[in-house]
C-alpha cells in the first residue's frame, strides 16, 4: 500500500469536522478557534466564492482554503448513511465534502437527476431482484415496473412497488434470454413509476468503478449467461452471453 | 554519525522499502544518512523520502542505462550469468546476478560508513562477509525467524555471527535470533517498524465497513475473511467488507465471493495511494492473515482509530494488538471464531468506541519519533 505526507501542522487551520449539511452549507469544526473567512476556488476554471453557503456552485472539485491557506482535514467528509439522507431531498446538483489523499479539504460538485440508487441486486431463481431508494426527486405516481431495455433491441418488464421512497422489482430473467440471436446482448435496467422513467444506479458512496469491483453470479437460461453488472457510470445493467459450447 | 541502508530496490512499494524510508527520514533530521539501492529500474523512487537522504543505487536496470568504462563489457557479461553470492532460496534471488555480486562486494568493501544497516536476508549475508570492520553492520529482519528456507538458513548461521547486531520486528523473533546465535558476539534488538509523524485522518466509526488490506495472496488469508464474512452477512447484512490491494490470487477471491453470494457485501477496491484514507471511512480492520511478520496496517489503523479484529497467527498481531482493549485477537485459521470476533466488534457499539480510542493512543507508541529515539541507542550501544 502507498503512504502519503500530510500538509499542515496539527491545530490551526485544521479541521476536526469537514461535512456539507442537508442545507447545502459547508460545516467545519476546527482543532482550535480562528479566524478568516472560508475561500471556494474550482479546481478548473479558477472561479472563487468566500463563505460557507455552498448553493449553486457550479460543477466540478472546489478547493477549500482559509487565510490563503489550504484547510487540512482529520475528517474523511461523509458517511455513508448521511449520503442517502442527503439525497432524500429533491435536487439539481450534489455536494460533497472529502478529504483528498494529501489531507485538504475539497468539495465534489455534481449535476443530479432523479434515479433509484441501488441497494440490493439478487440474481437467483431465473429472476433478477433489485431493491434500491429513490434519490434527488420526488416519488412519482403510479404503477411501479422494473424495465430492462436492450441496447438495440426490446424491452422485457416485471414487477415492482415503490413504496415511499423504496423500490423493489423482479425481472424474469427467461424472456430476455429466449432466442438471443448476438453473442452478448446488453440491456440497462431501470425503475418504471407512472409515466416517469428512473435510471438505476449506484451513486451514493465513494467507490466509482464498480465494474471492475463488484461482481455479481451469474445465472443460466440454456446456452445464454446472464449477469448483472455495473456499467461504466455505476449504472446497473444485465449482459446476456450465448456460451461457446463444445459443440459450437 | 553516518547511516547508511542498503535495500534491495527502493524504487518499488512496499512495506520494507516505507518503514526503510520513514526511518531513513526521520533520522536524518539528526544525522547524515543514505539509502543505497542495489537495483533501480525507475526515475523517482515511489514511495516519499526526505529530503536530507541521499539516495543512490548500484545497478540501473533502466532502458538505456549503461554501465560505465571500463566495466561495460564486463557488465554486459556477468549480468546474464546468475548470482553466486545470494543463496538461490532468498526470495529475491532472481533479481540478483554475477554482475549485482561484482558490484555489491565493491561497494561494501569500500564503503566509509558509521553504522551501515541491511534490510534483507541476502544483504545481511553480504554485509557480514564483505563490509569494513570498523563499519557498525546491523542486519535487519523483515521477514519472521522461519520465513527463511533450509538452505538460505544455514547461510545466515555461519554469517549472522559476523555482524554486530541484528533487529528484529517482533520479541518472538528476538528470542530466536538469540537462540541461534548462542554465544557469539552479535546483538539482537527489537524494534519495530515506526509510523511517520504528521496528523492523520479520523475513523467516525460511522460507516458500517469491515476493510481489509494487502496483496491478494495466500498468506493474507482472504479466503478465510470472505468466508466469515459470510456469517458475518447472515446476522448483520448491513455491514459491508472493503478489501485493498492487488495480487495473483484476485481472480480466485472474486469468484469466492461470487460463490457465497456476498456480490451484495464486498467489494474489491484495488490498491489505494491513501490506506489512511481509507481506513478512516471504516469501523474495523479485518487481519486474516496466516502470518504477519509485524502488522504495519494494524498500527496504521489503530492510529486512524480503527480497532482491528486479528487472527492470532505469528508473529506480529499478537505483539501489538491488547485483546479487548484496542482490538480482538481470534484463534487462527479458525473461520467460525473470526466471524465471531467480527460480530462481537460489530454489535458492541460502546466497545468499539472505546476501542477506536484507546487504538489511537497504542498507536501513539509506534511514532517514528519514539521509534528513531531506540535505533539510536542502538547504535550508541554498538558504537561505544
Amino acid at each position: 500500500m502507498g503512504t502519503r505526507r500530510e500538509v499542515g501542522p496539527p491545530g490551526v487551520g485544521r479541521a476536526v469536522t469537514s461535512r456539507v449539511d442537508d442545507d447545502d452549507t459547508l460545516r467545519i469544526e476546527w482543532w482550535e478557534p480562528g479566524d478568516g473567512e472560508i475561500l471556494l476556488r474550482h479546481a478548473e476554471t479558477g472561479q472563487e466564492r468566500s463563505g460557507t453557503d455552498l448553493t449553486g456552485l457550479a460543477a466540478g472539485t472546489w478547493t477549500v482554503a482559509r487565510n490563503g491557506m489550504p484547510v487540512a482535514t482529520d475528517d474523511p467528509g461523509f458517511s455513508l448513511d448521511g449520503m442517502v439522507a442527503y439525497a432524500a431531498r429533491p435536487r439539481d446538483r450534489e455536494i460533497r465534502a472529502f478529504r483528498t489523499p494529501v489531507g485538504t479539504l475539497a468539495l465534489m460538485v455534481r449535476e443530479v437527476r432523479p434515479y433509484v440508487e441501488v441497494t440490493r441486486v439478487d440474481p437467483e431463481d431465473g429472476t433478477i431482484v433489485v431493491e434500491g431508494v429513490l434519490a434527488y426527486g420526488e416519488p412519482p405516481a403510479g404503477p411501479a415496473r422494473l424495465v430492462a431495455v436492450a441496447r438495440k433491441g426490446p424491452e422485457a418488464d416485471g414487477g415492482a412497488a415503490l413504496s415511499g421512497r423504496r423500490f423493489t422489482g423482479a425481472l424474469r430473467i427467461g424472456p430476455m434470454a429466449a432466442g438471443q440471436a448476438r453473442r452478448r446482448v446488453f440491456w440497462d435496467l431501470f425503475a418504471q413509476v407512472g409515466e416517469v422513467r428512473l435510471p438505476l444506479a449506484a451513486r451514493l458512496d465513494d467507490i466509482p468503478g464498480k465494474k471492475e469491483k463488484v461482481r455479481f453470479p451469474a445465472q443460466r437460461v440454456d446456452r445464454v449467461r446472464v449477469r448483472p453488472y455495473f456499467t461504466d457510470t455505476d449504472a446497473l445493467a444485465v449482459a446476456c452471453t450465448v456460451e461457446e459450447g463444445e459443440d459450437a | 554519525m553516518k547511516v547508511s541502508f542498503l535495500i534491495l530496490n527502493a524504487y518499488g512499494m512496499g512495506g520494507t522499502i516505507r518503514a526503510t524510508f520513514d526511518l531513513a527520514t526521520e533520522l536524518s533530521a539528526r544525522h547524515d544518512v543514505e539509502v543505497i539501492s542495489v537495483f533501480r529500474h525507475a526515475d523517482e523512487p515511489f514511495l516519499p523520502l526526505g529530503p536530507k537522504v541521499r539516495l543512490r543505487a548500484l545497478v540501473d536496470l533502466r532502458e538505456g542505462a549503461r554501465v560505465r568504462w571500463p566495466y561495460t563489457r564486463k557488465a554486459e557479461r556477468l549480468s546474464g550469468e546468475p548470482s553466486a553470492l545470494v543463496h538461490p532460496e532468498e526470495r529475491a534471488y532472481a533479481s540478483f546476478n554475477a554482475w549485482s555480486d561484482e558490484v555489491l562486494r565493491r561497494e561494501l568493501r569500500r564503503l566509509r560508513t558509521d553504522v551501515l544497516v541491511t534490510t534483507r536476508a541476502g544483504l545481511n549475508i553480504m554485509a557480514a562477509r564483505f563490509a569494513r570492520r570498523r563499519v557498525v553492520t546491523i542486519a535487519q529482519e523483515h521477514l519472521h525467524f522461519e520465513a527463511h528456507k533450509p538452505g538460505l538458513f544455514e547461510e545466515i548461521r555461519r554469517w549472522y555471527p559476523e555482524l554486530d547486531a541484528v533487529v528484529t520486528l517482533t520479541e518472538a523473533d528476538e528470542r530466536d535470533y538469540r537462540a541461534m546465535l548462542g554465544g557469539s558476539r552479535t546483538g539482537v534488538f527489537t524494534i519495530g517498524n515506526g509510523l511517520a509523524g504528521g496528523p492523520r485522518p479520523r475513523s467516525r466509526q460511522e460507516n458500517r465497513i469491515v476493510l481489509a488490506a494487502g496483496r491478494l495472496v495466500p498468506v493474507k488469508g482472504y479466503d478465510r475473511l470472505l468466508k466469515a464474512f459470510a456469517r458475518v452477512v447472515e446476522v448483520r447484512p448491513d455491514w459491508r467488507l472493503r478489501i485493498y490491494g492487488e495480487g495473483r490470487v484476485s481472480d480466485k477471491l472474486v469468484r469466492l465471493a461470487v460463490k457465497l453470494r456476498l456480490h451484495n457485501n464486498v467489494t474489491f477496491m484495488g490498491p489505494t495511494g491513501d490506506i489512511e484514507g481509507e481506513l478512516a471511512k471504516a469501523s474495523i480492520h479485518a487481519v486474516s492473515s496466516r502470518f504477519e511478520g509485524f502488522g504495519m496496517t494494524i498500527i496504521e489503523a489503530f492510529a486512524c482509530g480503527v480497532p482491528v479484529v486479528s487472527f492470532d497467527c505469528p508473529r506480529g498481531p499478537r505483539e501489538i494488538i491488547t485483546p479487548g482493549r484496542d482490538g480482538l485477537l481470534v484463534p487462527p485459521d479458525d473461520v467460525d471464531a473470526l466471524a465471531e470476533g467480527l460480530l462481537t466488534m460489530i454489535e458492541d457499539e460502546e466497545g468499539r468506541h472505546r476501542m477506536a480510542a484507546n487504538a489511537v493512543e497504542t498507536a501513539r507508541g509506534y511514532d517514528i519519533a519514539r521509534i528513531a529515539d531506540r535505533w539510536e541507542k542502538t547504535f550508541a550501544t554498538l558504537a561505544g
